[in-house]
């Protein structure tokens, strides 16, 4: 190691000791970083509180919606087939960072012959008016509060330096201005991570405790190691975007004052204001079908067709295909009867999940469009980027939601399917009296939801992704620019 | 001298660009809630006439139906428009609705989570109608652009941007000890300045206020509507006034303008993000709210266990004869004995949250601009809880009427379909939402009184 190299390693050092000795002597960090501490603590155990409830709460009510279904009695199938069954949405272990979308959207669907049912039993009918102001959560903290933190602890790092006149002083001692934007950044990076990474700690313990926890729930274990680590990079390329703004706008202001002024004017237009106008707007540009619309088109095009075929005619072609396949083509009447009220009741099934596929494949395109547009907005707030991020690690934005409502519609075709075929084989003369016993209703696949991968989560958060890149870049490069042509006096 | 001081400041803010920019700012943002305001309340609107439309439409077809087969047409076996518990449980369903209020536009409150136009059969309602999946829960969980979230939320900011150095300004230019070797004490100097800012930030509020809902769509001359208004504008103008005695208590202080602005800024999160969210987590913790999960498998044991009592099957295909209506009327009374106690739970423990609700308001200014706005513009838990219980009242009314055609087995004419049960929702009266609203208003002056009068002792003091 040169004899430059280690001067200048030395000079960092005393840098960054300076700046965070700076921070650590003034009262006021000391007071917000314990409220902050205070609130990611209660917005910890609460939050986890809250999960673990929820989990067992959802394990327990999957445990005695299965044991309802096995303990059905004798019945026939097609009858089993109506009475359903229900399934639950499984929950991770990071919801209690960031509970996103999930309380207001459903967590439990029934699954029967005909029909896609909602997704239903959300918590939000049971919010009262405080449920407006955001409740407390840990994402809360992350995306609101340290930003903010962040801005009270460096707006004047390089403005306080003029006014007092030790700019010129350090500009003397022959300082490149790299090196000290540098020093500065990590001074306040270090006075963050006093708070952080505690933080970290306690969460990763959680996280890392959740499956025994959850006494070891199957679906839990899917939460990998993956998902977490992604979330903390994502938050870390944040809270450096803000550093880096924090200190190129102090670098570029007149004073104190207008750093801080335009600073917090960023802040409330892109923490509060750019989030909600931006799903307000993306669901004006680009409205959602009305749900109880949806439900009523589908009802009505399962009882009449769809427009130009009517049912009639399309489940007789069904049912002439099925019969083909199967070598029966023109044999009805030589076929046991069972036989064919299986084969009908498959192609009615057939049918009625094409009716469901047209109306879903046209909502979710239109829900797509609009979590673009909403998604677009990051480019003007990092703050969009994160919240969207965030979720989207967290498992708990609508894509996850969707994701899960499509694989308990996809569960609920395989077990029509496998009623309806038992009645054909087993059936025999009269398809209606005959009955299945519990070691069918055993024989039913089991529901296990497949958490997406880390791959998928990335393709649908691109723009997100991109725009916090593009955020990361711009402050950095803002940040430096600002230290190389600042003004000493 | 207060008259002086109060003109040149006049003038000093109307030349200043930067205050000029924050009004304007404060008018945009208010211009696009009310857009977004009238929005939602027209598709509400839109949402119960089509709902309304419906209901007519099905009676009518109904009616229709029932004039053939008298003219001696077929009946359809499962369509029978002559039969009361076919008609009760499946053919013509019931609207129930909550009607948007006068000024609807000014606060979305839970109207986007809790139904208001539901559905009632003779059916059991176990989960209280409507759809759990919002057409945008994003926008749900991000909140909505409605006028309250700009008062509420972003009022208080333009009242710290034009406030926060109302004194330690003067300080830092200079102009401060200029002003204070002419015949005039600190706190009138202060008092006047403090005076200007209301008056200027009173025309801000009551212009905006006045226009936004009126922009809005809203019907200002409406049964209840003027009061409401008054309400409004009276809260709006004494929460403006709240941020801006807090600012000139902080100014007092004599501290720097970066500093008051920082300590402001810190208020402000307190009283919008770490109290509401403490308040919320107390709310859920001393009365949780029961799980909605058990609800449906608790439904699911009940609805099996009466089937099982009354061996009522659906799903055969109307292979077998349907079963009797008596035995499914056994079949639901038995389900609703079960299920009703557990619902009774719910809207118990709703019932007492609020109720924790309307106490915690008062610990901050913004939950009580939060609630009343809520309350005077109709969309409050409060109002929708009024709604369900009247919903229930007419459920069993409605319950009532087709059991007792159910019994008396005749055939359903057309007069039965004059007489069936329809909901007319109605309002408290406006005697509660003054009183909510009047104890609002009182802890709102109080706190501005004693604001001031701290300020003005700090004042003195230096």
């Amino acid at each position: 190691m040169s004899d430059a190299t280690r001067t200048r390693r030395g000079t960092h050092k005393a840098l960054i000791r300076k700046e965070l000795r700076e921070v650590i002597r003034d009262g006021r960090f000391w007071v917000i970083a314990l409220i902050v501490a205070g609130l990611t603590l209660v917005a910890l155990s609460f939050g986890l509180g809250r999960s673990r409830a929820v989990a067992s709460e959802r394990a327990d009510a999957q445990h005695s919606a299965d044991a309802q279904w096995r303990g059905q009695g004798s019945k026939n199938p097609h009858v089993a087939a109506h009475y359903g069954t229900y399934v639950f949405k499984p929950v991770g272990a990071l919801p209690f960072i960031d509970p996103g979308v999930e309380p207001y959207v459903g967590v439990s669907v029934k699954l029967e012959a005909h029909r896609r049912n909602d997704v239903a039993a959300g918590q939000a009918r049971d919010a009262t008016g405080l449920s407006r102001f955001g409740g407390l959560s840990v994402a809360l903290v992350l995306q609101l509060l340290i930003p903010l933190l962040t801005i009270g602890l460096g707006f004047s790092a390089w403005t306080a330096e003029r006014e007092r006149g030790t700019l010129r002083q350090l500009a003397s001692l022959g300082l490149r201005p790299r090196v000290l934007a540098t020093g500065k950044a990590l001074g306040i990076a270090a006075a963050l991570g006093v708070l952080l990474v505690p933080a970290l700690a306690v969460g990763s313990l959680v996280i890392a405790m959740w499956p025994d926890a959850m006494g070891g729930h199957p679906h839990a274990t899917a939460a990998s190691v993956v998902r977490p680590m992604a979330m903390a990079l994502a938050y870390l390329a944040y809270f450096v975007v803000f550093v880096g703004l924090v200190l190129a706008v102090s670098a570029w202001a007149r004073s104190s004052r207008a750093a801080l002024v335009s600073l917090l004017g960023f802040w409330v237009a892109a923490a509060l204001i750019a989030p909600r106008a931006a799903s307000d707007a993306a669901a004006w540009l680009s409205p959602i079908p009305n749900q109880a619309q949806t439900a009523a088109a589908i009802r009505t095009a399962i009882a009449e067709g769809l427009p130009g075929v009517p049912r009639e005619e399309r489940v007789d072609a069904i049912t002439d295909e099925l019969l083909a396949e199967r070598g029966f083509a023109g044999a009805e009447m030589f076929m046991p009867p069972a036989l064919l009220s299986s084969i009908e009741l498959q192609a009615e099934a057939r049918f009625e999940n094409e009716v469901i596929d047209d109306h879903h494949r046209r909502l979710s395109e239109a829900v797509q469009r609009q979590e673009q547009l909403a998604q677009a907005a990051a480019i003007l707030s990092p703050v969009v980027a994160i919240r969207s991020l965030s979720m989207a690690f967290a498992g708990t934005d609508f894509a996850h939601h969707r994701h899960f409502a499509d694989a308990a519609e996809r569960h609920r075709r395989d077990l029509v399917q496998m009623l309806n075929l038992e009645l054909g084989a087993k059936g025999g003369d009269d398809a209606w009296t005959y009955k299945a016993g519990p070691e069918l209703w055993a024989r039913a696949p089991a529901f296990e939801p497949v958490k997406p991968d880390l791959g998928w989560v990335l393709a649908k958060q691109r723009i997100s992704l991109s725009a916090l890149v593009a955020w990361l870049m711009l402050s950095i490069f803002a940040a430096w620019r600002g230290a190389r042509r600042i003004r000493v006096v | 001298m207060l008259t002086t001081v109060f003109k040149l400041e006049w003038r000093n803010v109307r030349r200043d660009v930067a205050s000029r920019a924050v009004i304007a700012v404060c008018a945009l943002l208010v211009a696009y809630a009310a857009f977004a305001g009238s929005r939602v309340v027209s598709a509400e609107r839109a949402a119960l006439a089509a709902a309304q439309r419906d209901e007519a439409a099905r009676v009518s077809e109904l009616r229709h139906e029932l004039k053939a087969i008298a003219g001696g047409a077929q009946v359809q076996h499962a369509a029978d428009p002559r039969d009361a518990l076919q008609v009760g449980r499946e053919l013509a369903p019931r609207i129930a609705a909550l009607p948007p209020g006068p000024l609807a536009a000014v606060a979305v409150g839970q109207r986007d989570v809790l139904p208001a136009i539901i559905e009632l059969t003779t059916k059991t309602r176990v989960d209280g109608g409507g759809h759990d999946d919002g057409a945008s829960p994003l926008k749900q969980s991000n909140g909505p652009f409605d006028l309250a979230f700009v008062f509420v939320f972003l009022l208080p900011l333009i009242v710290i941007a034009l406030s926060y150095d109302l004194l330690s300004g003067e300080r830092e230019r200079g102009t401060l000890s200029l002003v204070l070797s002419q015949p005039i004490t600190l706190t009138t100097f202060v008092l006047g300045k403090g005076l200007q800012r209301a008056a200027l930030l009173l025309l801000l509020v009551l212009v905006l206020g006045l226009l936004a809902p009126i922009a809005a769509g809203a019907s200002i001359t409406a049964p209840g509507a003027p009061l409401r208004l008054l309400l409004y504008l009276l809260l709006l103008s004494l929460y403006s006034m709240f941020w801006l005695a807090l600012a000139v208590f902080v100014n007092s202080w004599g501290r720097s303008s970066a500093a008051n602005a920082l300590t402001l800024v810190g208020f402000w999160l307190a009283l919008l993000v770490v109290l509401p969210g403490l308040a919320s987590v107390a709310v859920d913790t001393i009365y949780p709210s029961p799980s909605r999960v058990e609800l449906v498998n608790l439904a699911r044991a009940a609805t099996t266990d009466a089937e099982s009592r009354t061996a009522a099957v659906e799903g055969d295909h109307g292979k077998r004869p349907p079963t009797s209506a008596r035995r499914s009327m056994a079949m639901q009374a038995a389900l609703e004995k079960q299920i009703g106690p557990v619902l009774m739970r719910f809207r118990e423990q709703h019932r007492r949250q609020q109720a924790m609700v309307d106490k915690l308001r008062f610990l901050s200014p913004a939950i009580m601009l939060n609630e009343g706005l809520s309350d005077i513009a109709g969309s409050s838990v409060g109002r929708h809880q009024h709604f369900s219980g009247q919903v229930d009242v007419f459920h069993g009314r409605l319950k009532q009427f087709f059991a007792e055609r159910v019994q008396s087995r005749a055939h359903l004419t057309a007069d039965d379909y004059d007489a069936m049960p329809r909901f007319d929702y109605r309002e408290p009266p406006d005697s509660e939402l003054t009183q909510r609203v009047g104890a609002s208003l009182l802890a709102l002056a109080l706190a501005i009184a004693s604001m001031l009068a701290l300020a003005r002792a700090r004042l003195r003091a230096s």
